[in-house]
């Protein structure tokens, strides 16, 4: 669990991994599945979105296995590859205010149950109006990693993750609470996003393992 | 509606002193605040933690296959 993590700019050529470095970083994209398709519904908030850009990044982690060093923090590595996939597809698709928009809407797979005295289903509805930079701090420092390894993620300053929890819990807890402003209703409906961004995982996902 | 909500999250986000819309109630009760951001960080973690729970589509163990028996030259 707390490997070190790889760093972002090692220039330390690399070597093809060995058969059993090899059978062992197979074995380690399994496992990572789960967390991975969990930190992608994160950020997307729609599941086959999510899913297409889980796929994507396994297909883009096995074609650039010799560039991971053994032993160091695998899923700190996939981390990285998964938003940096997801933030080139949004530049690519110019369409992140609208689809922000629509996502902040829906809530079909963010399952509504209860929690404490929060409503999970609140909740999840006021954290898909974040920003994304705000959105994958909260998710990255809820539990699996710490801030040093959230900052590392995200190429950021440990101040700079910090300060958008912050920013983002205190926005999370008035929308929660209905003090500033209001959620959307469960019942307002998105208008479509537009068709460039629905087909950004396609393409790639498709075309990659050439 | 959800313009004026996005509007006001970039106004909040900006001043960092402002924690609420209500008047009277800048400083939420330390113990109110503090339970209320536990509450978040955990419901967060509940909502990974179950899609991470979710049984794995087949379509990842396709892609993980089908890779694997097309690569064998490396990248």
């Amino acid at each position: 669990m707390n490997r070190p993590l790889p760093a972002h700019e090692h220039h330390e050529a690399p070597r093809p991994m060995t058969r059993e470095e090899e059978k062992e970083f197979r074995q380690g994209l399994v496992e990572m599945v789960p967390v991975l398709r969990a930190f992608a519904r994160s950020l997307c908030g729609k599941r086959d979105l999510a899913d297409d850009l889980a796929q994507e990044t396994l297909a883009k982690a096995l074609q650039a296995r010799d560039k991971f060093r053994p032993g160091t923090n695998l899923k700190a590595w996939l981390f990285v590859i998964l938003r940096n996939e997801f933030y080139s597809n949004h530049r690519r698709a110019k369409t992140v205010a609208n689809y922000a928009a629509a996502e902040s809407m829906h809530s079909e797979s963010m399952e509504p149950e209860q929690h404490a005295s929060l409503d999970l289903s609140d909740l999840m509805r006021a954290f898909n109006q974040l920003p994304f930079e705000q959105k994958e701090a909260l998710i990255l420092t809820a539990g699996e990693f710490s801030y040093d390894e959230a900052a590392a993620i995200c190429g950021c300053a440990v101040g700079t993750i910090k300060s958008r929890v912050s920013r983002a819990r205190k926005r999370l807890e008035s929308l929660v609470e209905g003090k500033d402003g209001v959620l959307p209703s469960r019942s307002e409906h998105p208008e479509n996003p537009t068709d460039a961004f629905f087909q950004f995982g396609r393409s790639v996902t498709e075309k990659a393992p050439g | 509606m959800a313009d004026k909500i996005r509007e006001g999250g970039v106004m909040t986000a900006g001043d960092p002193t402002v924690t609420s819309g209500r008047p009277g109630s800048r400083t939420p009760r330390p113990q109110t605040h503090r339970a209320q951001q536990k509450a978040i960080t955990q419901g967060l973690r509940k909502f990974f933690d179950s899609v991470a729970s979710e049984p794995v589509p087949d379509e990842f163990m396709a892609l993980l296959q089908k890779i694997d028996g097309k690569k064998e030259s490396g990248a």
